[in-house]
């Protein structure tokens, strides 16, 4: 039934839907908008997710280029309405357009690979917030249960686990995928004047 | 004067805070009044928070798949550590979006707190879910319940498969389990109940819960306040079991510590038989693959059988089955026939 998605329902569409291009498109974001600091693209993903979150999911029927578009489309407002744009953006816009049209490549990793990506992301985690970390989320402790086990107060667990938790989302968002065929990434980027760096 | 702060949170671990305090449950008033601030002040912080909210169910998933005992024991503290450097935010998008924010802000507002989930796992998934009252929800493989939580009470309807339930403690809320036509009624607990054509199965592990045909205990609910026991509610405390065959009393049975764990084994991802027939075993394992066991001799599906093997592990488990029991395991299609190699004497 259509709206009849439930937000846990909605928050799984997304993690399958969305989050998997979330690496593809800051990689793309970051070499191309060399103009833009990390917190400005932060700013465009956050916004994205939130008119993403406002859509009706059933309508949606590229995932991907539903994401490129957003981010495309808020790209266009900021030009708009930024006293100063830099001139190359508009042409960043455009070729944005372009990649978002194609199908694109298969980036979904097996969970074998996701789960290694993840242990190894867990394994540099400070020792206390990974134990906190692995202890919530793995073992399925209550945080009551691991403060009590860690002689910590909830407080101190709470801070730990949001710690390790925005470490790992980074690191998640942000790997580069190993089994990535190099070419992909360039396909749209050398329609237009690109390698600027070049000359 | 208390100096300045030396380090700002960013918006995404300020969103992972939330995710996790919302998670844990229990959001104070105040808590909520600040939550509902912080999500209503800039749409990039409800868009942070979807986005972490989204990393955090999606990590449940990685979880099933990831086993249990990987923790450290005791180590050092990283509370100390900040991981954000002194760095001041530039608010390059504030300004573009400043218009577009508060429409878009409100209507997700609305769509955040839809309270009923319809939530499933495929075969061969375990799945952990945090409700939004604290109580936690794990789905055994190809199971499906949908949760509806209101203020007067929680609602969960087992639509197939079989789910554990730790229930967070709310007397102004009951939290009830429908399956079929039974309603397991329980205030701060654990239990699990599984649904099988008709037939339903609640083990409690921790508390006390009540078990009644729905009617009934829709009526009790109704009349709330009283506590007083109504005709046809039955009673089944920790270490008890409830077999509910349609239209026959609940029949109860203790269960041993021991053996409501092995029972439970599945949320780990494991199951184990001590001493059950090959049947019972096959049918088990069966409820958890794709590819199907078939015994193909009457004498060797009664056999008892003893192990612990992986859920998902189907190859696993006909290997050990077959050199156990001196059987031969033939594939044919999706299907994996067991036969004695030699028929005994």
């Amino acid at each position: 039934m259509l709206g009849a998605m439930g937000d846990l329902a909605r928050y799984r569409w997304i993690a399958t839907n969305i989050l998997p291009h979330e690496p593809e498109l800051r990689g793309w974001l970051r070499r191309r908008l060399r103009a833009f600091a990390d917190n400005d693209i932060d700013d465009f993903i956050q916004e994205a997710f939130a008119r993403i979150w406002a859509a009706d999911f059933a309508l949606i029927r590229n995932p991907r280029s539903y994401l490129f578009a957003t981010v495309r489309h808020l790209m266009g407002e900021y030009a708009r309405r930024s006293r100063i744009v830099p001139i190359e953006l508009l042409g960043e816009i455009e070729s944005l357009n372009l990649i978002s049209d194609e199908p694109g490549p298969e980036r979904r990793l097996s969970a074998r690979q996701e789960l290694d990506a993840l242990r190894a992301i867990v394994a540099k985690l400070p020792p206390q917030c990974r134990q906190v970390f692995e202890l919530l989320k793995f073992e399925g402790l209550s945080h009551r249960d691991v403060a009590k086990r860690m002689g910590l107060s909830e407080k101190t667990i709470e801070n730990h686990l949001t710690r390790a938790f925005a470490r790992i989302a980074m690191a998640l968002a942000t790997r580069t995928l190993a089994g990535d065929p190099p070419d992909l990434k360039r396909t749209a980027d050398e329609t237009d004047a690109d390698d600027r760096g070049n000359d | 004067m208390k100096p300045m702060p030396t380090t700002v949170e960013t918006i995404d671990e300020l969103a992972a805070r939330w995710v996790v305090r919302v998670d844990a449950g229990d959001l104070s008033a105040d808590e909520q009044r600040e939550f509902d601030a912080w999500l209503r002040a800039d749409s990039r912080h409800l868009g942070a928070y979807v986005r972490a909210r989204a990393q955090w169910i999606d990590l449940d998933r990685l979880a099933a798949l990831y086993g249990r005992g990987h923790a450290q024991p005791h180590s050092p503290s990283c509370e100390p550590q900040r991981m954000t450097p002194a760095v001041p935010r530039r608010r390059l998008l504030a300004a573009a979006v400043a218009g577009m924010g508060i429409l878009v802000g409100t209507l997700s507002w609305t769509m955040l707190h839809r309270d009923r989930q319809d939530i499933s796992s495929g075969i061969g998934e375990v799945r952990r879910i945090a409700l939004a009252d604290g109580s936690s929800v794990v789905l055994n493989t190809n199971s499906e319940v949908i949760v509806e939580l209101t203020t007067q009470r929680r609602n969960i309807r087992l639509v197939r498969g079989e789910a554990l339930f730790e229930v967070a403690h709310d007397k102004s809320r009951p939290f009830i389990v429908e399956a079929h036509d039974t309603g397991v009624r329980a205030v701060g607990t654990a239990f699990s109940v599984r649904l099988e054509g008709t037939q339903v199965d609640v083990t409690v592990t921790e508390g006390v819960v009540e078990v009644a045909e729905l009617k009934s205990l829709s009526g009790a609910v109704s009349r709330s306040a009283s506590t007083a026991p109504v005709d046809g509610i039955r009673r089944v405390a920790a270490h008890e079991r409830a077999i509910i065959a349609s239209a026959a009393p609940p029949v109860v049975q203790p269960v041993a510590p021991a053996e409501a764990q092995r029972r439970l084994a599945w949320k780990d991802g494991m199951v184990s038989f001590e001493g059950e027939s090959l049947r019972t075993a096959v049918s088990e394992i069966n409820r958890h693959n794709r590819r199907q066991i078939v015994i193909d001799d009457p004498s060797l599906a009664s056999v008892p059988v003893v192990g612990v093997f992986r859920t998902t592990d189907i190859d696993g488990f006909i290997a050990a089955a077959a050199a156990a029991l001196n059987a031969r395991a033939t594939v044919d299609g999706d299907l994996i026939r067991l036969q004695y190699a030699s028929h005994p004497e």
